[in-house]
């Protein structure tokens, strides 16, 4: 017995995993890791305004191998969720609905944020030595 | 929605909003964060030269990139706060914890809002 009114839909244990809905929920995921990490820009900006030693200990911590998977996934989170929130904004003004365009585009996004998120690691590991 | 009451859910100072508000507050905020991330991947990229704490605390310190910086981070929270309250409310079937957690987010939020503003406001006064 239904304890709500909520919609149980998509019922993932018979649902077909396709581009559309992985790239769906990968949207929600990326932005979530985004909040965590918009969380960190504020800490890491309170750290500068404590000055140079607290500044050294936020740096610290971002300096091992933990901290550099989370960023380099906060910065696939970043590129795939600004590309794909423009997929939305279409969907909002109602373009871009048909099958193979959402297959389309949705390709095109996930080529995009692996390229920006390897050539940006190339431009800053090139920039800033760790 | 006039340009006060934006101001007011900007800085976190009005209460959750109305279903209708929420969906264009959401859409607005991430046209803005498209301009205000990707000046602040730039300025990562190609203006500072090093990670240094000089480096960053006098980039920082500058009136017009502090500026920036605060809108972004503000615009950043509040995006994510619409984001995870959908997220909260799909998958929290349950009131009353669904409220909880949505209490939970909005003191993160607040959190995160009031250690923006008090930093960026003593590095550029103290400056």
């Amino acid at each position: 017995m239904a304890k709500n009114n909520q919609p149980l839909s998509p019922h993932l244990s018979i649902y077909k995993w396709q581009i559309t809905n992985t790239l769906s929920i990968l949207h929600r995921f990326s932005g979530v890791l985004l909040f965590l990490a918009a969380i960190d820009f504020s800490i890491w900006l309170a750290s500068i305004a404590m000055g140079e030693n607290s500044y050294a200990v936020i740096s610290g911590l971002s300096s091992n191998w933990l901290a550099l998977v989370f960023w380099v996934a906060v910065s696939f989170s970043f590129f795939y969720h600004s590309l794909n929130g423009l997929r939305h904004l279409a969907w909002d003004f109602g373009k871009g609905f048909e099958t193979h365009q959402v297959n389309y585009s949705g390709l095109i996004v996930v080529f995009l944020t692996l390229l920006l998120t390897s050539s940006f690691w190339f431009f800053l590991l090139t920039k800033y030595s760790f | 929605m006039n340009i006060v009451n934006r101001f007011l859910n900007l800085l976190c100072l009005s209460g959750f909003e109305h279903a209708r508000d929420h969906w264009r507050s959401q859409r607005e905020t991430a046209v803005i964060l498209f301009i205000l991330t990707f000046w602040f991947l730039y300025q990562l990229l190609f203006v500072l030269n090093s990670l240094d704490f000089i480096e960053v605390q006098t980039w920082a310190t500058d009136p017009l990139n502090a500026l920036i910086i605060v809108l972004t981070s503000l615009y950043m929270i509040y995006h994510a706060e619409l984001g995870v309250q959908v997220i909260i409310e799909d998958y929290v079937s349950e009131k009353r914890s669904q409220l909880n957690l949505l209490y939970i987010l909005r003191f993160f939020r607040i959190c995160v809002v009031v250690t923006t503003l008090i930093s960026m406001f003593f590095l550029v006064y103290e400056n």
